[in-house]
């Protein structure tokens, strides 16, 4: 690595795992999972959600589901960081969020009055133009750096942490904000429900008999700082964020190539980018969504990296696959799982898929590594990896 | 980080047609094109021969592809092996491509949500357009697609230029797109007179008032509400471009009232109720789709 390291100096998180890390990581330990059996909205679609189990910052009224889960991950991290409530102008603080419903205005309501009489009530678009989560994150600290939301589907957040990366590595700002948070909601779950790629069961990731995704929702949070904000502050950091790959497929909208070499170039870019080798990544946080391709692909393709006897933890199975906050929560379970060497059950994996060479955790896991890998693979053939550190 | 970057080719596709000197030309009509709304006309996004790929792509992605299509046609057409690179694809845009979820929303309301169709879910995805384009030119680098309210140009700018001056690709392709729908067109429009109504003010007298965030319309402004797309190819100095100082790169929550923002050109046209005029804002040209 030819640049001083990016350091992680914060972590927050609220999924269905959990209202926090410390929370989050007694779920993990626990190997136990509360999915709901429907979605917390009108619908016919009855397959298994996994709601975010958390009191949230805010009005509903207002502000955007999606940007109040947000809320909670950020001042979680930025607390993690040992920032006030609200930090101080004199660091330069930046905003990357990824996302994916909080993009579109697509309140069935709404458009449904609209459709009939040509007008409705401006709070729902009111509530969708100041939603912008990187936008409304900045608005909401005063934060004067640059700010950016990453609608890259499901690699949205592992996107935005790796565009994060590249911002401190360029000057631009002193500390970024970044992640990913997606809310529950009517769209995509109708979407994946055509799609034909839901389970109607809690989801099993990289097992035999796995029927596909569950919808969850969530955010995930890391505050990267650089080592000089970080001195300044007197903070003393334990993880890096050392590597950034992304690759697209050029392939299919929503398949991945199935050769897996688009995902391969990503995480091979990840590793270059952090100046280490395959054989230093101790274990990886898989995408792991449970479906047929995506977990075949990956698995394929991550045992040809790594070897068949790679660590992988596959936590969607606590999560759900919370779509553009994806990516920022894996990030969180993969620094988590470096700050304390152990990762957890892939909760749902029970049966082997002989088609796929590797085998995610089936138990509590303990690890003695340095570093770890995060991947995420998302519509339109988007492959992106991140490769975290823990300074020794 | 190098802040200057260069430009090889420009591709442009909206109501003036397809290409930049439609960018150019003044009036309500061009090129047999009546301007309406500044949507773009069926005609101009006929070509088979470039949209042989996307023929399942809705209208949003096939005006984002036509133009990214243009920039490189241009950059190639001056010697830059643009497409044998794998350019970084970088999309931006401030709603996506809403009409498309609006269709999807009619099907939930017309059908159910359990008889939807898949393709209109997958194409409501902001960042299908920029997929596309990577299949469109068999591009296998890093593809990225923003969006913002207030800079969705300048968050391609940023992106691009992060890009290239890590090295991640030689080339890349940045653009902007958006399309118009009457529901967004309501909203925006509601937004307009809301916030003259606020500051006591009538159309006509719109040129002192300034919208709050992130509608913040300013005087100097003189766009239409419409739609389209614009891709720029770029890369670091010293190719033989056009050179391009980007002095945008820190976007500031507090820059006041002399920020101007791609949206204040939607929003001052809807404020006014002018005719769309083709103007490239600052030299912006994202202020004019």
């Amino acid at each position: 690595m030819s640049s001083p390291p990016v350091l992680i100096t914060g972590l927050g998180a609220v999924s269905a795992a959990g209202a926090g890390c410390v929370s989050t990581m007694e779920t993990f330990r626990s190997g136990q999972r509360r999915p709901a059996s429907g979605a917390p909205f009108d619908t016919r679609i009855a397959k298994p959600v996994f709601p975010a189990h958390a009191t949230l910052p805010g009005d509903d009224r207002s502000e955007m589901r999606t940007f109040r889960l947000a809320r909670l991950a950020v001042a979680e991290a930025l607390a993690d960081a040992g920032f006030p409530e609200k930090p101080p102008a004199v660091t330069r603080f930046g905003v990357c969020f990824g996302t994916t419903v909080a993009c579109q205005l697509n309140d069935i309501d709404f458009y449904r009055r609209f459709r009939a009489s040509g007008s409705a009530s401006i709070e729902v678009a009111e509530r969708y133009l100041n939603g912008n989560p990187a936008a409304a994150i900045a608005a909401h600290y005063g934060f004067a750096g640059p700010a950016l939301t990453v609608v890259n589907a499901c690699s949205s957040g592992t996107d935005a942490i790796g565009l994060a990366l590249g911002w401190l590595r360029n000057g631009l700002c002193d500390a970024v904000v970044a992640g990913g948070a997606d809310e529950l909601n009517l769209v995509p779950l109708a979407g994946f429900n055509a799609l034909g790629i839901m389970s109607d069961a809690p989801c099993a990731p990289f097992d035999r008999d796995r029927k596909g995704l569950n919808l969850g929702e969530g955010a995930g949070v890391v505050v990267l700082e650089t080592e000089a904000s970080a001195s300044r502050r007197g903070v003393a950091a334990t993880l890096t964020c050392d590597g950034y790959g992304t690759a697209g497929d050029a392939y299919h909208l929503t398949a991945p190539r199935e050769d897996g070499s688009g995902l391969e170039a990503a995480v091979r870019g990840a590793i270059d980018d952090a100046g280490c080798s395959p054989s230093q990544i101790g274990f990886i946080n898989a995408h792991g969504t449970a479906t047929a391709g995506n977990d075949a692909v990956e698995g394929v393709t991550l045992a040809r990296v790594f070897g068949q006897n790679c660590l992988i933890s596959a936590t969607k199975g606590y999560t759900g696959h919370t779509l553009g906050a994806a990516g920022g929560l894996e990030a969180v379970f993969t620094a988590l799982g470096l700050r304390e060497q152990w990762i957890p059950a892939s909760v749902g994996f029970v049966n082997p898929d002989p088609a796929i060479p590797v085998r995610p955790t089936r138990e509590t896991t303990p690890v003695k590594t340095s570093h770890a890998l995060s991947t995420s693979l998302a519509f339109g053939g988007n492959n992106s990896a991140l490769v975290l550190g823990a300074l020794q | 980080m190098n802040r200057t970057l260069e430009v090889h080719g420009i591709g442009v596709i909206n109501a003036r047609g397809r290409g930049v000197g439609g960018m150019e030309r003044q009036g309500d009509g061009v090129a047999g094109h009546a301007v309406q709304n500044g949507r773009v006309a069926p005609e101009s996004l006929k070509d088979g021969k470039t949209l042989k790929k996307l023929r399942r792509a809705d209208r949003f992605s096939k005006m984002a592809a036509l133009a990214a299509q243009d920039a490189v046609a241009q950059a190639v057409a001056t010697g830059m092996l643009f497409s044998e690179s794998n350019p970084g694809i970088v999309l931006s845009t401030a709603f996506g491509p809403h009409q498309t979820t609006f269709d999807f929303l009619d099907d939930i309301i017309d059908f159910g949500d359990h008889s939807v169709s898949p393709t209109k879910f997958s194409h409501s995805v902001h960042n299908a357009a920029a997929a596309y384009i990577a299949m469109m030119l068999d591009s296998r680098g890093p593809v990225c697609t923003v969006t913002d309210f207030k800079q969705p140009f300048h968050a391609a700018l940023l992106t691009a230029a992060v890009w290239l001056n890590q090295k991640r690709c030689e080339f890349v392709l940045a653009g902007y797109a958006e399309e118009a729908s009457a529901p967004m067109e309501y909203i925006l429009r509601h937004q307009a007179l809301k916030v003259l109504a606020g500051n006591g003010q009538t159309g006509s007298e719109h040129r002192d008032s300034r919208l709050p965030e992130p509608f913040k319309m300013l005087p100097q402004t003189d766009a239409c509400p419409g739609e389209g797309s614009v891709f720029l190819a770029l890369s670091l100095p010293q190719r033989g471009g056009t050179p391009l100082d980007i002095d945008l790169f820190t976007r500031r929550q507090d820059a006041g009232d002399d920020w101007i923002s791609d949206i204040d050109a939607l929003m001052s046209y809807l404020a006014s109720n002018k005719r769309p005029a083709c103007h490239v804002q600052n030299g912006d040209p994202s202020a004019n789709p």
